[in-house]
């Protein structure tokens, strides 16, 4: 019997609910996931964050040995001793710190055992190559969707990772809008690493990270993420009044906030840095 | 056109995920919908297209597995997908679930075990109301996997789950109208059932269509790396494959056999008795069934086309 109400159902009503099944599914799927950025004031109220200065930035690459150095990383790092102020460079010279000077870096080579990499970013003004450090933001999209919390974000906004518990799926790769998380290929540590803004060292009671520790010309500063957006609206502001017109600050409104702010001579676009939602 | 890498970090194996579960769900949804209508008379029908899910669901969540860089650990479900806010956590416990439901649900179509377990058959109509509602889930979870990535723009937006959605639907009836065509099942009720499935399969192609274009339209208007996604889908790298394999084999094959094959049932009915010779209705039949098996695998092969694409053409924001 049941067979022929199949049969009798018409044309008109199936299509009806044909329609309103579409319908609700179109519906069901828009209140899907869009991330919030909301509240971003009570989310970056504890936060911690580094402020790079590229105006000041001369890519020596001291930075990146002193995260290779405090992290054990394997990566050789090459300082640029021509890049250094000339009185730094004197400094090295007589302390037995001799060594050759690099080619410039222009491809973001940084792999599982090299979290921090200063690039020339392609921008010029006056002819003068523009640097860009690349690192982790912080921005915590990745603690977000990583399903096994190999990521997990602090309440002062550091995303700290823990390798035994990543399962390799790369889904954070896809959520970094900077294109951080790298993989270890082989073995048990075939995990993901990236930055972690030596949370450990600071938690045992280190002052501050180890690549603004060892920065020597002030492009790297560190503190709470409020004093970090105030010294650099501030730096900013005397950029512009310097007659650098597209001076800007990126990290402090993108994604809600951000534990790396830049303070940039010009647009952050000329950097190749990505437009995001703020 | 300056050469554009495309987005591989994410392989095949991904891809075949989102297509076989989205297969899976189409499939499973309408397989409950015919069961419940139809009964006993599409037992057949029912019993293979679950079992296919089914199989689809195993086969899809292994994909998963093997693309991971750590795939033991990853099968640890209770250890490594723990975070409630992560949407792969969601979709990994779903698909999980949803495998054990339609597992018994397919016991529950096979005549040797129910004669031994003469129970599930009780069980037929509240597994099937709970596969109807997990069904809608892994199809929109399909594309909410890749919608919920900010970092990338043709992804990012609402449009795609809809897109997945409708195009799980699509091939999931494209599966069952191939079987139907495939076995020459013309008794009433499956001529019947053959008809809803080709006007469900007009109304969904025409929803893909839509949904398509709003996606394109909304996602290269939005964002310069949206733009650039789309370009290299509509006249890229990726283009051949976009208009050939998705809208060719997705889109119009299986629009054009649906509506030929509908308008022969029209032809048919409008025909004087006299013209409803026996061998010309077999002739007919016999070419029907072509073109409606054609149709059917064009528009799996299609459904396959569109995650690959998806994926591929899923520029990052830094890209």
């Amino acid at each position: 019997m049941e067979s022929s109400k199949l049969c009798s159902l018409d044309r008109r009503r199936f299509l009806e609910t044909l329609g309103v099944g579409l319908l609700g599914m179109a519906t069901l799927a828009t209140v899907t996931p869009e991330v919030s950025f909301a509240n971003s004031s009570d989310r970056n109220a504890g936060r911690i964050a580094i402020l790079y200065d590229a105006s000041k930035c001369v890519g020596c690459h001291y930075c990146e040995s002193g995260c290779r150095n405090a992290n054990g990383l394997s990566d050789e790092v090459q300082l640029d001793l021509a890049a250094l102020p000339a009185s730094m460079t004197r400094f090295m010279r007589y302390n037995g710190i001799a060594l050759p000077k690099v080619e410039p870096v222009t491809t973001d080579d940084r792999t599982a055992s090299r979290w921090l990499r200063v690039i020339d970013s392609g921008a010029e003004i006056s002819g003068i190559t523009e640097y860009l450090r690349r690192s982790c933001a912080h921005c915590g999209l990745c603690a977000k969707v990583c399903p096994s919390r190999a990521l997990r974000q602090r309440d002062d906004g550091t995303v700290t990772v823990e390798p035994d518990l990543c399962i390799g799926c790369g889904y954070c790769y896809q959520a970094c809008p900077f294109d951080i998380p790298r993989y270890a290929e082989t073995g048990r540590d075939a995990a993901m690493r990236k930055c972690t803004l030596c949370v450990e060292r600071i938690d045992s009671g280190a002052e501050m990270p180890a690549c603004v520790r060892v920065c020597p010309t002030g492009a790297l500063s560190f503190g709470s993420y409020a004093d970090a957006v105030v010294e650099g609206r501030a730096r900013t502001a005397e950029l512009q009044k310097q007659g650098f017109d597209t001076a800007c600050l990126y990290g402090a409104e993108e994604l809600g906030g951000t534990s790396l702010i830049y303070v940039l001579p010009q647009s952050y676009e000329v950097y190749g840095l990505p437009d995001l939602p703020s | 056109m300056e050469e554009i890498a495309l987005q591989t970090h994410w392989g095949w194996q991904i891809a075949m995920y989102l297509f076989l579960g989205g297969l899976a769900a189409g499939t499973l949804f309408a397989a409950v919908l015919i069961d419940l209508k139809c009964g006993e008379s599409m037992r057949r029908t029912v019993r293979f297209a679950v079992c296919v899910a089914t199989a689809c669901l195993i086969v899809g969540t292994l994909m998963l597995v093997t693309e991971v860089r750590m795939p033991l650990r990853a099968m640890m479900l209770w250890r490594s997908f723990t975070n409630v806010g992560s949407w792969m956590v969601f979709g990994a416990w779903l698909l999980f679930a949803t495998i054990m439901v339609s597992g018994v649900y397919a016991l529950a179509n096979i005549g040797a075990v129910t004669s031994h377990l003469p129970w599930l058959v009780k069980g037929r109509r509240p597994l099937g109301y709970v596969l109807l509602v997990a069904s809608v889930c892994i199809a929109a979870y399909t594309g909410i996997l890749l919608s919920a990535l900010v970092a990338h723009p043709l992804w990012n937006t609402p449009l795609l789950p809809v897109l997945f959605t409708v195009s799980a639907a699509d091939t999931g009836v494209a599966l069952i109208a191939s079987h139907l065509a495939w076995r020459r099942a013309d008794d009433e009720v499956a001529g019947s059932v053959s008809r809803w499935l080709e006007l469900a399969t007009l109304v969904l192609v025409v929803a893909e269509a839509v949904a398509l274009v709003a996606l394109l339209a909304t996602v290269s208007s939005f964002s310069e790396i949206g733009a650039l996604s789309v370009s290299l889908l509509t006249h890229g790298g990726l283009a051949p494959w976009f208009w050939l394999l998705f809208v060719g084999c997705g889109l119009v094959i299986p629009l054009a056999a649906s509506a030929w094959s509908h308008y022969q049932d029209h032809k048919a009915k409008a025909a004087p008795k006299a013209a409803r010779a026996d061998d010309v209705k077999t002739m007919a039949r016999s070419r029907r069934r072509v073109v409606l098996m054609s149709g059917g695998v064009a528009c799996l092969v299609g459904g396959c086309a569109l995650r690959f694409l998806v994926l591929l053409a899923g520029l990052p924001v830094w890209a």
